[in-house]
């Protein structure tokens, strides 16, 4: 409610102000708390209470406070002592660096130096101002300045800005703005830092605040019109504008989905980028570069889209699978070492590269398909991350076979030495492993009698049912599975751990699976060497 | 060790709705049968052989009843032999039933839920209407040719006899009841700073879940300090959603099978669920694993189950599946699940049905029956409710003195008097007049697996990131719809 209320007042001043002075230019910071009702706006999933870099409830944070009518930079005189609350002098002088900026609290006197990276449109003797150096960027909003200064704005341009640091609904920013050229300095343009990698890591991303920025490779996602129609792109953040207002569109990582702007007082309707974003297309993959500006999450300005370049490599490495966060969309290759019995238009598959593994349950497969998965072929899966009872594994996958691949069966890695060690051994899920030397030991049937094996983990099932059997390795018992969808009751692994008798030292391998603790998936038994 | 392998619970849905869907095409290889009349006497010197396809739930002890009720039975009827198959979840045997019923290799006594029964009688006369076996003077319910003393139809609580009512036919009988029930982690529930009230609630559920969901500098949640934590596990989402839906007073189906769950009402629910999905206080079996495994190693607070799960839950619970060394030592609650309205609360009525299939071999069908009625015996009654969190089906095993003294001994040990167990079968007794069911059909068994998947899409959904608004309800609607063959079930005539 509170935040409704705010949205309110917020309205209800632009309003006032149109109705005062519809002369006047449309104050885009007053239109944007409307604008971007994260209900309605996206970053769609983005809880604003998360993407606040402050952690600061965008309800907290009245609109009025920021209330340019109230913040009138004519109002600041900057001929005041700059004298902060605790009556300590500042040197004039000394400009602070980025980090001090970033530690100075909210609403103190900053004074930094750095270099224009682009303005929007001066207007009523005031200018937005887009600022960089080195080490971070800048925001300054409605810095107070001349016609004839404003012109000379140009990037790369140093200038010394005093003002006072202010956030709004997640943008920090320095507000009530002076500043003044640096007379003799060099000039510096900052290169795009891409920040894709981070888009969805909101603590990483929010280092970089209002960097100049690139990102690769999203796709344009629908966003919806006025009418309810899927459209890709809106004209003001609701669609109820017209050509030459402000441009919104979606783009998605794959995973997430982010709302762009192409601010009008930046970009206006006649520059390339304005033009490119009324030309995309859903579905469209596109490179953009632009200002990291926040509101309620990240929502970039916007100032030059392409078409996406293509990738070197557009799936994951283990790495980076092993990276990914739960439930986030993965894409790996990697060869198939076995899988589990086809049903249904699904495929359980054991998969593996040189790098690590990967354990795909019920990817969806038609049965022809099933049948080409043989041992050693490369297939590229597209699915999500997730976690079942500490088996780490790729859920609704589907995959495609990378043509023309090599094939490659990985031989299979002793993991004896580790099996006490769930630190190590959770290094090797999923991987094709052997065992040495364990001892069968006993597993409790439904009678509570010793016996060497069951069917299924209570006992309670019969031939053809999982076989589960306990092994030690002198220390711990572990809990060791023929699953019977992977090797069934007519195979070699089957019938020998029917024969197993207690006391028996065997040497085992079969595929490292998980399942509250580890439980691998047995291919073969043997004898101790 | 895997007790709950999901290979199974996940895989057989599409499988059963074409399945199920042959069914209603084929009705069988053959000749069809003759309904089954009780038109001859039983020959006690004719050997006949009986199949009884039983659920357990993964509980030797049951395994262990069943046996000697087999064994009993037929040391009473000698010519009769009893050969059981034992399952350990109801989709396989459905999945089973489905495929016999093809060849004409039906059990003749099988475990089932009236939903599942619905599917199989859209088969011609595969399936034996009981009501005048339970007539019978000399066969029936206190027959006078019974070689043990048999309930009466008085003495099998009349709400779940109604239960086994299809299509205005008594094609199951009940076996046991058993409903869902909330268990809570007491101690962090109150470490949170939180009273549990007498009936929870969803909003207190959300609010505390939410609550815990708060995390110490180091990245443990503040309230067991370990890393995970999911506060609240539903095991079975499409009772979630049926549950809800009747607690709102909103429609899902009726006896006529018209479909009702795709409301605006469902979809308010689903945006519930969606937000508390979002921030991970909530996931469901399907998505995160057993509930309960969660619940007793201290990493959720609130875990619905079936009260026919108890003796997993705890701290103390007598069957495990998770390493003892996790075991965090806590109080548990075993409370009603949550509800809108605590004046009025509602809750699911479930548990395992019997059915008889209909045989060529009438001796088998009066065999099959007699079985069926000892399975209602005191003996057979009391000895399985003890296993689990259940409740006999008959007044004649509830007031037993055997039975009274049971419930009446929560507690005094961790096996057959955990507490948490015979806490889990009073709540079902104490709240026998708040139970529902839902109507049965051909293909109520899908729209209630469409149910829970609506709330499984849309939880897996948020915790991708992706949006759920109205037009991916409106998606997920329509797919359910046809991924779930809804808009082919038809209600199911009398055979």
């Amino acid at each position: 409610m509170k935040k409704f209320l705010a949205l309110l007042f917020v309205f209800a001043m632009v309003l006032a102000l149109a109705a005062c002075n519809p002369a006047e230019k449309d104050d885009s910071k007053e239109t944007k708390p409307a604008a971007t009702d994260p209900a309605e706006t996206n970053p769609s999933e983005t809880n604003p209470a998360q993407t606040n870099p402050a952690g600061t409830d965008p309800a907290e944070t009245d609109p009025a406070e920021t209330d340019p009518a109230e913040t009138d930079p004519a109002e600041t005189d900057p001929t005041d002592d700059p004298e902060t609350e605790g009556g300590e002098q500042v040197d004039p002088n000394a400009a602070m660096t980025y980090e001090e900026y970033v530690a100075a609290a909210m609403d103190s006197e900053v004074v930094i130096e750095a270099y224009v990276q682009a303005t929007q449109s001066w207007w009523d003797n005031k200018i937005v101002a887009y600022l960089q150096d080195k080490d971070g960027a800048y925001f300054a909003y409605n810095m107070a300045c001349t016609e004839e200064d404003a012109a000379k704005l140009v990037p790369g341009t140093k200038i010394r800005v005093t003002g006072y640091k202010g956030e709004y609904s997640g943008e920090v920013e320095i507000l009530d703005a002076t500043f003044t050229f640096v007379e003799g300095a060099d000039t510096y343009i900052a290169p795009a830092t891409d920040v894709t990698a981070v888009l969805a890591n909101e603590t990483e991303l929010t280092k970089h605040m209002n960097k100049f920025v690139s990102f690769k490779g999203l796709t344009v996602v629908a966003s919806k019109d006025a009418d309810g129609n899927d459209v890709p792109f809106l004209y003001k953040w609701n669609g109820s504008g017209e050509d030459g207002d402000d441009l919104y569109f979606n783009v998605s990582d794959g995973t997430n989905t982010y709302s762009f702007t192409v601010e009008s007082y930046l970009c206006g309707k006649d520059t390339a980028v304005y033009q490119a974003v009324k030309a995309l297309k859903i579905g469209d993959v596109i490179d953009a570069e632009g200002f990291l500006y926040w509101y309620n999450g990240v929502n970039p300005h916007i100032t030059s889209v392409a078409p996406a370049a293509p990738a070197a490599r557009d799936y994951m490495t283990y790495d980076e699978y092993v990276a990914a966060d739960m439930d986030a969309e993965v894409v790996i290759e990697a060869y198939v070492q076995a899988t589990q019995s086809w049903w249904d238009n699904k495929i359980v598959a054991y998969l593996q590269d040189k790098d690590g593994a990967y354990f795909a349950y019920n990817m969806a497969c038609t049965q022809d398909d099933a049948a080409k998965l043989v041992p050693g072929t490369k297939i590229r899966v597209t699915g999500y991350k997730g976690e079942y009872s500490g088996e780490v594994e790729i859920l609704d996958a589907t995959f495609t076979f990378v043509e023309g691949a090599d094939t490659y069966i990985a031989p299979a890695t002793d993991v004896t030495a580790v099996l006490a060690n769930e630190t190590e051994l959770i290094k090797h899920m999923n991987k094709f492993v052997s065992f040495k030397g364990l001892t069968v030991v006993a597993s409790k049937d439904a009678n509570g009698n010793d016996v060497p094996f069951l069917y299924k983990w209570n006992g309670s099932g019969e031939d053809g049912d999982d076989l589960y059997f306990n092994v030690s390795d002198g220390t711990n018992t572990y809990s060791f599975t023929v699953e019977s969808y992977l090797c069934g009751k007519d195979t070699a692994v089957y019938q020998a751990v029917k024969a197993l008798k207690i006391g028996d030292v065997i040497d085992a391998e079969g595929f490292l699976y998980w399942y509250n603790g580890v439980n691998p998936h047995i291919t073969s038994v043997t004898a101790a060497e | 060790m895997n007790a709950f392998k999901r290979i199974i619970s996940l895989s057989v849905i599409i499988c059963l709705c074409v399945a199920s869907l042959a069914l209603v095409s084929c009705h069988g290889r053959g000749p069809a049968k003759e309904e089954f009349k009780i038109d001859e006497e039983f020959n006690y010197d004719e050997k006949v052989e009986i199949t009884f396809w039983a659920k357990n739930d993964s509980n030797n002890i049951q395994k262990g009843i069943y046996n000697k009720a087999a064994e009993d039975f037929c040391k009473l009827y000698p010519n009769i032999t009893v050969n059981i198959k034992f399952y350990t979840d109801y989709g396989t045997i459905y999945n089973d039933v489905i495929t016999n019923i093809q060849t004409d290799t039906t059990p003749n006594v099988c475990i089932s839920y009236p939903d599942h029964i619905a599917t199989y009688m859209t088969g011609e006369n595969i399936m034996v209407a009981m009501d005048d076996l339970m007539r019978d003077s000399r066969y029936g319910f206190g027959g006078s040719e019974l070689k043990f003393d048999g309930v009466t139809k008085e003495e099998i609580i009349p709400q779940f006899l109604g239960e086994g009512q299809i299509a205005g036919k008594q094609y199951a009988m009940p076996f046991m009841r058993s409903t869902e029930a909330c268990y809570v982690n007491k101690t962090y529930v109150e470490a949170l700073g939180y009273t549990i009230p007498e009936t929870l609630t969803w909003d207190f559920i959300w609010e505390v879940s939410e609550a815990a969901m708060q995390k110490n500098a180091d990245g443990t949640f503040k309230v067991n300090g370990q890393k995970t934590m999911i506060p609240f596990i539903y095991k079975s989402t499409d009772n979630m959603m049926i549950q809800m839906l009747a607690q709102k007073g909103a429609p899902y189906s009726t006896s006529n099978a018209e479909i009702k769950l795709f409301n605006d009402t469902t979809k308010e629910l689903l945006y519930e669920i969606a937000e508390h999905a979002e921030s991970r206080a909530f996931s469901t079996f399907k998505i995160s694993s057993y509930p309960g495994n969660y619940f007793n190693a201290g990493q959720c607070l609130f875990a619905v189950d079936s009260t026919a799960g108890a003796t997993w839950i705890g701290s103390d619970a007598p069957l495990i599946d998770i390493d003892k060394e996790n075991l965090v030592d806590f109080e548990t609650a075993v409370m009603t699940i949550p509800q809108f309205n605590a004046e009025s609360p509602k809750m699911i009525s479930q548990g395992p049905s019997i059915c008889i299939f209909n045989k060529e071999n009438t001796q088998e069908v009066i065999a099959s029956w007699f079985f069926v009625q000892y399975l209602l015996t005191n003996e057979v009654q009391i000895a399985y409710a003890q296993t689990e969190g259940y409740v006999p089906v008959t007044s004649a095993a509830q007031n037993s003195a055997e039975y009274k003294d049971y419930l009446s001994r929560a507690g005094e040990d961790n096996d057959t008097y955990y507490d948490v167990k015979i806490a889990a079968s009073k709540l079902l007794i104490d709240n026998v007049e708040y139970t529902f069911t839902t109507p049965v059909f051909a293909g109520s068994a899908s729209l209630r697996d469409a149910a829970g998947q609506l709330i499984e899409e849309v939880t897996k959904a948020k915790r991708r990131g992706k949006t759920v608004d109205d037009a991916f309800i409106a998606d997920l609607y329509e797919n359910m719809v046809a991924l779930y063959k809804l808009d082919q079930v038809k209600a199911v005539e009398g055979e």
